[in-house]
């Protein structure tokens, strides 16, 4: 019990915290005792070592896959919870610089605005005396719960379960463990404690069920029948019938879908809560023996007030979008944060320059997929779009360097070579170690960096330059 | 018999376990023979479902050596796995005996 509500909260489980490869190799000692045990069994019964060996390989079945399924089982949400949380992390960057930018351009007219918006919300609040809860009001008769309210709901008696936090969503309804979705907008508080601790009854001995409403939203909105998801929502994916399964913060991309451990890329805009929490069920039945999945929707831009487009139906990637490139087959390699150049490429590790822009998603990540097979055993090339540029600029056929470009230098080959970020000075020139000045004005990105790889060689064994415009 | 009923495989492992530690092969081979060779458990199945039963808290996994000095991964029940299995066999035994019912009832 103390498990699955954990899982309620934003927490997220960490499976095996060992490193992979100590974890991978137990995986693979004990399925070689297995295969041992059952050839010596033959040997016993008169087999010869070796058919011995290869009927025992034969009878074990797919040991690759076998060996898929127990690293999924101990590794797989790792993986992918890790890579989820750096796209999240780099999200909360992008936005905050995003947020910092629009803040600083606002004019003085758009601050009146607002002050002129929150007299209003404030008038309203003192006229009607019940859409605001917070500005300070006097006492009301009954606590009656809203869209957005966070509650804390708690058993008193000895029992102490249930005792979780969860915030009534757009259709009114909070999720809570054994007993799922409760309706409970616009009802007393009264009301909601009788209701719970009567269901709760049917779980526990002793239930005496207290809601304690710990924030408001400024203005609450009317229930809606369904939640709908939409482009930017993020959304917590988490299975409450066991402690195995999904548990992940995710945000809806600009095609409507959302990237799941083991069922990859899921369309979710314009789908009801119900429907996405079927269909993840369904999806997750194969995986994992019990299986409920409820979906939580954490936060959504048209909550703040910020109106979004809806779902497109590809994502093509154009000149200045920041990309995440993650591997969700296997290792924890390839991963890269590459911005889509000038000239509409990226920068992989191993591959170099790639061209994505004009591209899908599932283009660019089958062709990055199959790219990469030669390099690792277990590819399966995953591309989350976590910025992107209003207004991107057409691509052009070849980067050519101007006075004040901000230019990054790196050695892709050998981490020993050199790193520079250098701007174009006002003589066309950068300035580089060991080289000292080059002129770099006027040339193209391709001329530029044969040039450097040829002019370092002396320097480093192992040489390979590639300049990105930062 | 590779088409066991959902929830078997569970109960298998944590009913033979019952008894005390055993490593995934000799799991395999007891449930084999307490089946009359009847049921034969898929190492693909196996390995997975220990894993999964270990990190639900079923299980617990210790390396240990066997008789003939090999090094061999260990699994035995705990108590949550106890329970586990009591709340199991308690459903199991209700849906066979009721299937049962459906079966032996006298067609109208």
């Amino acid at each position: 019990m103390k498990e699955r509500l954990a899982r309620l909260g934003l927490h997220l489980r960490a499976p095996d915290a060992r490193p992979i490869g100590v974890v991978q190799a137990e995986i693979d000692e004990e399925l070689a005792f297995h295969l041992d045990a059952s050839a010596r069994e033959l040997v016993r019964a008169g087999a010869e070592p070796k058919e011995a060996a290869c009927e025992a390989r034969r009878r074990f079945g797919d040991l690759a896959d076998i060996r898929r399924a127990c690293r999924r089982q101990k590794l797989g949400e790792r993986i992918v919870i890790q890579r989820i949380q750096m796209v999240l992390i780099l999200l909360l960057v992008l936005s905050v610089g995003v947020l910092a930018q629009q803040w600083s351009s606002t004019s003085r007219q758009q601050q009146d605005a607002i002050h002129a918006l929150r007299n209003h919300v404030a008038e309203l609040s003192r006229g009607t005396g019940g859409l605001a809860q917070a500005a300070p009001t006097g006492p009301v008769e009954h606590v009656i719960y809203a869209v957005g309210d966070r509650l804390r709901i708690a058993n008193v008696t000895g029992n102490h379960e249930p005792n979780v936090h969860a915030t009534v969503a757009r259709d009114g309804k909070i999720l809570l463990p054994e007993i799922g979705w409760v309706d409970i907008a616009g009802k007393a508080r009264e009301d909601v404690e009788g209701l719970l601790t009567k269901t709760y009854l049917q779980y526990y001995e002793h239930a005496d069920i207290k809601i304690v409403l710990e924030g408001s939203q400024a203005v609450a909105t009317p229930p809606i029948e369904h939640v709908f998801y939409g482009v930017g929502d993020r959304l917590k994916v988490v299975n409450v019938a066991s402690t195995a399964g999904p548990d992940v913060l995710l945000t809806v991309a600009a095609d409507g879908k959302v990237l799941l451990p083991d069922v990859g890329w899921i369309d979710v805009a314009g789908e009801t809560r119900e429907a996405v929490e079927a269909l993840l069920t369904e999806r997750y039945e194969p995986y994992y023996e019990d299986v409920d999945i409820k979906v939580v929707l954490d936060r959504s831009p048209r909550a703040q007030g910020r109106g979004l487009a809806g779902p497109v139906e590809h994502i093509v990637y154009a000149v200045g979008d920041r990309l995440l490139v993650a591997n969700v087959a296997g290792g924890s390699e390839p991963a890269a944060q590459p911005t889509v150049a000038r000239d509409g490429k990226i920068l992989l590790p191993e591959l170099g320059w790639v061209h994505v822009a004009g591209e899908t998603r599932e283009d660019a990540e089958a062709l990055l997929t199959k790219s990469y097979r030669p390099f690792y055993t277990d590819v399966d090339i995953k591309i989350v779009l976590a910025g992107s540029r209003a207004g991107a600029p057409a691509p052009v056929a070849h980067i050519v360097y101007s006075v004040g470009d901000r230019l990054k230098v790196t050695n892709v080959k050998h981490r020993g070579g050199p790193q520079a970020v250098q701007t174009v000075a006002r003589d066309g020139k950068i300035l580089l170690p060991e080289l000292g000045w080059v002129h770099v004005a006027g040339e193209t990105r391709e001329d530029v960096e044969a040039l450097l790889t040829k002019s370092y060689e002396p320097f480093y064994t192992d040489i390979d330059i590639k300049i990105v415009s930062m | 018999m590779n088409d066991l009923p959902p929830g078997a495989l569970d109960l298998l492992v944590l009913q033979t376990l019952r008894a005390g530690a055993l490593h995934g092969y000799a799991l395999a081979r007891r449930i084999q023979a307490a089946s009359d060779d009847v049921l034969t458990i898929e190492e693909g199945t196996l390995y997975p479902a220990l894993h999964r039963m270990e990190r639900q808290g079923w299980l617990e996994a210790a390396w240990d050596r066997t008789d003939t000095g090999r090094r061999a991964k260990f699994y035995s029940i705990t108590r949550s796995g106890r329970a586990r299995l009591k709340k199991a066999r308690t459903v199991w035994e209700r849906t066979n005996a009721a299937i049962a019912r459906v079966l032996e009832a006298e067609p109208a």
